[in-house]
């Protein structure tokens, strides 16, 4: 999926992963400088593992901003997400989406077959499966 | 239809066809131009391993490479490049990673 991140400035768009084995929404540090974030003043930082590796992620709140896929840059849905910046950085995908900030704003629909994922209103899961009746 | 009835609904239905390619279905044609625009990220990562690259998100045509994601970024936003996506081109040798976040 294609992502920027706003903060004083607007990230360029890049490659995330859609990754519900995450507990978070996660970036690659240069994604901070990028967005003009400010990781001095973070909310938090705990140290997590991840690939093997236990970094210091400093968490701020910001914008995430959701590009079409269609190419156009203009076409996109925003929101406020609590987004955490690893101290070092091995995926070649610079964010990961994962439960806080992404799953639970979001019903998402993924198939391997056809190699896509639909995101669509959080309602969207209730009125296909009747829950929360 | 009891839910062991359903697995066995299911595990006749898709075992013997589990590969890489899927079922056919409605799904076929997004999985062909799916594997086509990875077909082009994979040629694009042979030839520029380790680079940060700007894939057109509509075809995955690479647009710009650079070593740094810093300098990448300088460039799309100095030349008003648009509807790309930044990632890094991983060498083919590169361990896969799991355990992400």
């Amino acid at each position: 999926m294609s992502v920027r991140l706003v903060d004083h400035d607007l990230s360029s768009p890049v490659k995330a992963l859609v990754d519900s084995g995450s507990e978070h929404v996660l970036a690659a540090p240069w994604l901070a400088a990028d967005a003009g974030a400010d990781l001095s003043s973070c909310k938090y930082e705990i140290d997590l593992g991840i690939g093997g590796a236990n970094p210091t992620v400093k968490f701020v709140d910001m914008t995430l901003r959701l590009q079409h896929p269609g190419g156009n840059d203009d076409h996109y849905i925003e929101w406020e997400c609590e987004v955490g910046f690893p101290s070092t950085w091995r995926p070649p995908w610079p964010v990961l989406l994962g439960q806080h900030g992404f799953f639970d704003r979001f019903t998402i629909d993924m198939h391997r077959g056809a190699r896509l994922v639909y995101v669509d209103e959080w309602d969207v899961f209730d009125q296909r499966h009747g829950t929360g009746r | 239809m009891g839910w062991n009835d359903v697995l066995t609904s299911i595990r006749q239905k898709y075992a013997p066809r589990v590969s890489d390619s899927p079922p056919e279905g409605p799904t076929t044609a997004a999985h062909t131009e799916a594997k086509q625009r990875n077909e082009a990220l994979r040629t694009a990562y042979q030839e520029l391993a380790g680079q940060w690259i700007a894939v057109d998100r509509v075809t995955g045509a690479v647009r710009a490479a650079k070593p740094t994601p810093y300098d990448l970024s300088a460039y799309l936003k100095e030349n008003q490049i648009r509807g790309v996506d930044v990632l890094r081109a991983t060498d083919p040798s590169e361990p896969e990673l799991v355990g992400l976040g």
